[in-house]
C-alpha cells in the first residue's frame, strides 16, 4: 500500500445524502442566478452605480416591524404608494420597433477572488439602457472607481496589485436571451393583486421560510428596468403590502443621495436586507438598496450598504441615440 | 435550469455571461465531484456549506474562467481547496476520531493511520492542497496547476515533498510502497 492509499483510505467512503443535491442546488439558485431576475436579462443588477460617497457607509435605522407578521405601518406606505401611482400618466405604448429607455445610477457590492485572496468593493456606475419588447437592446454604462467598506478589503485589493473591478465606459449590444427570464415578461404581469400574488409565491417556492423575502427582491426586479404600467406597479406595490416581515426604515438615501422613506424585509439566510425607497412626499418610487444585517459574512459592520439604485429616468424611444453608437465604435 | 447541456464547459461559462441560467449546467456536471470531494475531506454537513461556496463564487468569477478550458473541474476543486485550507483544524480532529475508531483489533492499522494524520499535519498549507487533490480528488499534475494556478514544475515538487514527509513520518514501515499506479500517467 502506497502513502497515497493511506491518504484515500484515512476515511471510509460512505452512501451519498441524495437530498445534498438538491438542497445545495437551491442555495447555490437563491445565492447566484435566482437571486435577483434581473441577472436573467443582462441588466441593472450585478452591474450598478453613481453614488454619493455617503450612501455606502450609510446606516439606516429599524423602527418597527417583525419576521412574522405584516407590519401595519410598512402595508399603509406601500398601499399609499400603489394609490399614488394609480394617478401617474404612466409610459407611452412600447411599439415592437420602439425601446424603453432607463437611466440609473447604482452602487453594487463586487467581489474580487483570487487564489490567494478575495476582496469586496462598492462599484458605482451610471447606467443608461435601451430595450424592445423581445429584450433586444443596448447597454451604456460609465464605472466608476471601487470604494471599500472595510481596510481588510483595501488592503487585501492593494495586496494583490490592485486589480480592475471593470471600469470605465463600456458598451453592450444586448442579444435576446429568450427564456422565462425575458426582459419584458413585465408585459404579463397580472394587474390584479390576488393573481400577481398567487404567481409571485409560485415563483419563488423553493426558497422555504424565505419565500417572503424572495418575493420581495421579485418585485424590486419587476418594477426595475420593466416595462410596466401604472395598473401593474400597483398591483405590485399592494402585493408587498401583504408580504410578512416587511418594516419601515427611516432615514434612508438612495445611490443619488436623495432622502427616502423605504420599506425593507430581511433575508435571515444571506444576512441582508432589501429595500424599496420612497419619496416621503410624493410616495413616489425613487430605487432600491440592500444593506448586510449583523452577522454577514463580510464582516460588514450591521446595515452597511451594499448595493442600490436610483431611477432617474425612464421612457419609451425610437432608437438608441446614434451618438452613442457612434461613441462605442471609436 | 439547464440539466444538459451541448458544448464544453468554457462554451457554457461563456453563455453564461449574457444568460446566467445556463450556469446552472455547470452546476449538474460538477456537483458530485465538489461536493464529494468536500464531503470526503470534511464531513457531509459541512461539505454542503462548501459545495454552495464554490458554486456561488465560481458564479461570480466566471468572467475570470479561461473559456479556452474544455473542464470546468479543475477550477472548480481549486475554488475548493482554497476553502478548505480554513478547515484544516476540523479536518485534522475528524481524521484523528477516524483512524483511531478504525483500529479495531487491528491497533496497528490504528497507529498507522494516526501517523499519516500527524504526517499531513506537518506538511505545509499548499503541499497539503496539492497532495489531497492528488490522492482524493484524482486531479492530473496539470489539472492541480490548472487548479491552484500553479506552475505543473511545482506541483511536481509540492507532491514530491509532501509524499517525502508521509513516508518518513512512516518511517521504514513495509505497508508503504513508493510507487502509484496513477503516476504512470503524470510523469
Amino acid at each position: 500500500m502506497s502513502e497515497l492509499d493511506l491518504v484515500r483510505e484515512l476515511i471510509p467512503e460512505r452512501a451519498s445524502d441524495p437530498d445534498a443535491r438538491e438542497r445545495v442546488r437551491l442555495a447555490v439558485a437563491a445565492r447566484t442566478y435566482e437571486r435577483r431576475r434581473s441577472w436573467g436579462r443582462p441588466r441593472l443588477f450585478v452591474p450598478a452605480v453613481g453614488l454619493v460617497a455617503g450612501a455606502a457607509t450609510a446606516v439606516v435605522l429599524l423602527l418597527a416591524g417583525t419576521s412574522a407578521t405584516v407590519d401595519a405601518a410598512a402595508a399603509r406606505v406601500l398601499r399609499q404608494a400603489a394609490i399614488a401611482v394609480r394617478q401617474q400618466p404612466g409610459l407611452a405604448a412600447l411599439g415592437p420597433d420602439e425601446y424603453l429607455y432607463t437611466r440609473s445610477t447604482n452602487e453594487y457590492l463586487s467581489t474580487v477572488g483570487l487564489k490567494s485572496s478575495s476582496f469586496s468593493a462598492l462599484v458605482p456606475n451610471t447606467r443608461e439602457v435601451w430595450l424592445r419588447r423581445d429584450g433586444t437592446g443596448w447597454l451604456h454604462e460609465v464605472t466608476g472607481a471601487p470604494i471599500f467598506l472595510s481596510e481588510r478589503d483595501r488592503h487585501a485589493w492593494i495586496n494583490a496589485g490592485r486589480p480592475s473591478f471593470g471600469g470605465g465606459v463600456t458598451d453592450t449590444v444586448l442579444a435576446n436571451t429568450d427564456g422565462p427570464n425575458a426582459p419584458m415578461a413585465s408585459l404579463d404581469l397580472p394587474t390584479d393583486p390576488d393573481a400577481l400574488y398567487a404567481q409571485l409565491h409560485r415563483e419563488a417556492a423553493g426558497f422555504g421560510s424565505r419565500i417572503y423575502a424572495e418575493m420581495f427582491v421579485m418585485i424590486g426586479d419587476d418594477l426595475r428596468e420593466n416595462y410596466t404600467t401604472p395598473a401593474q406597479r400597483s398591483a405590485l406595490f399592494e402585493v408587498a403590502a401583504r408580504l410578512p416581515g416587511i418594516q419601515v426604515v427611516r432615514g434612508a438615501h438612495d445611490a443619488a443621495g436623495r432622502a427616502a422613506i423605504a420599506v425593507a424585509i430581511d433575508d435571515s439566510g444571506n444576512h441582508d436586507r432589501a429595500a424599496l425607497l420612497f419619496d416621503p412626499q410624493t410616495l413616489a418610487l425613487l430605487g432600491e438598496q440592500y444593506v448586510v444585517l449583523g452577522g454577514n459574512a463580510f464582516g460588514y459592520p450591521d446595515g452597511a450598504v451594499i448595493g442600490g439604485s436610483a431611477y432617474l429616468e425612464q421612457k419609451v424611444v425610437d432608437s438608441v441615440p446614434q451618438s452613442v453608437v457612434d461613441a462605442a465604435r471609436h | 435550469m439547464h440539466d444538459l447541456d451541448p458544448g464544453t464547459d468554457g462554451r457554457v461559462i461563456r453563455r453564461s455571461l449574457a444568460d446566467p441560467h445556463a450556469f446552472g449546467a455547470i452546476f449538474e456536471r460538477h456537483f458530485e465531484a465538489v461536493y464529494g470531494y468536500a464531503r470526503h475531506r470534511v464531513g457531509a454537513q459541512l461539505a454542503e456549506e462548501i459545495a454552495t461556496d464554490v458554486f456561488s463564487r465560481a458564479f461570480d468569477r466566471r468572467k475570470t474562467f479561461d473559456v479556452t478550458r474544455g473542464d470546468a473541474r479543475p477550477w472548480l476543486l481549486g475554488i475548493a481547496a482554497n476553502l478548505l485550507r480554513r478547515h484544516w483544524r476540523t479536518e485534522r480532529r475528524r481524521l484523528e476520531a477516524y483512524a483511531r475508531s478504525a483500529g479495531g483489533s487491528a491497533s496497528e492499522d490504528a497507529e498507522t493511520r494516526i501517523e499519516v494524520v500527524a504526517a499531513l499535519d506537518s506538511l505545509s498549507r499548499d503541499e497539503r492542497e496539492a497532495l489531497f487533490l492528488f490522492a482524493v480528488a484524482d486531479l492530473s499534475y496539470d489539472e492541480i496547476a490548472a487548479a491552484l494556478a500553479i506552475p505543473v514544475g511545482t506541483v511536481r515538487s509540492r507532491l514530491a515533498r509532501a509524499r517525502g514527509r508521509v513516508r518518513e513520518r512512516l518511517g521504514a514501515s513495509s505497508a508503504v510502497a513508493s510507487t502509484d499506479p496513477k503516476e504512470s500517467f503524470n510523469v
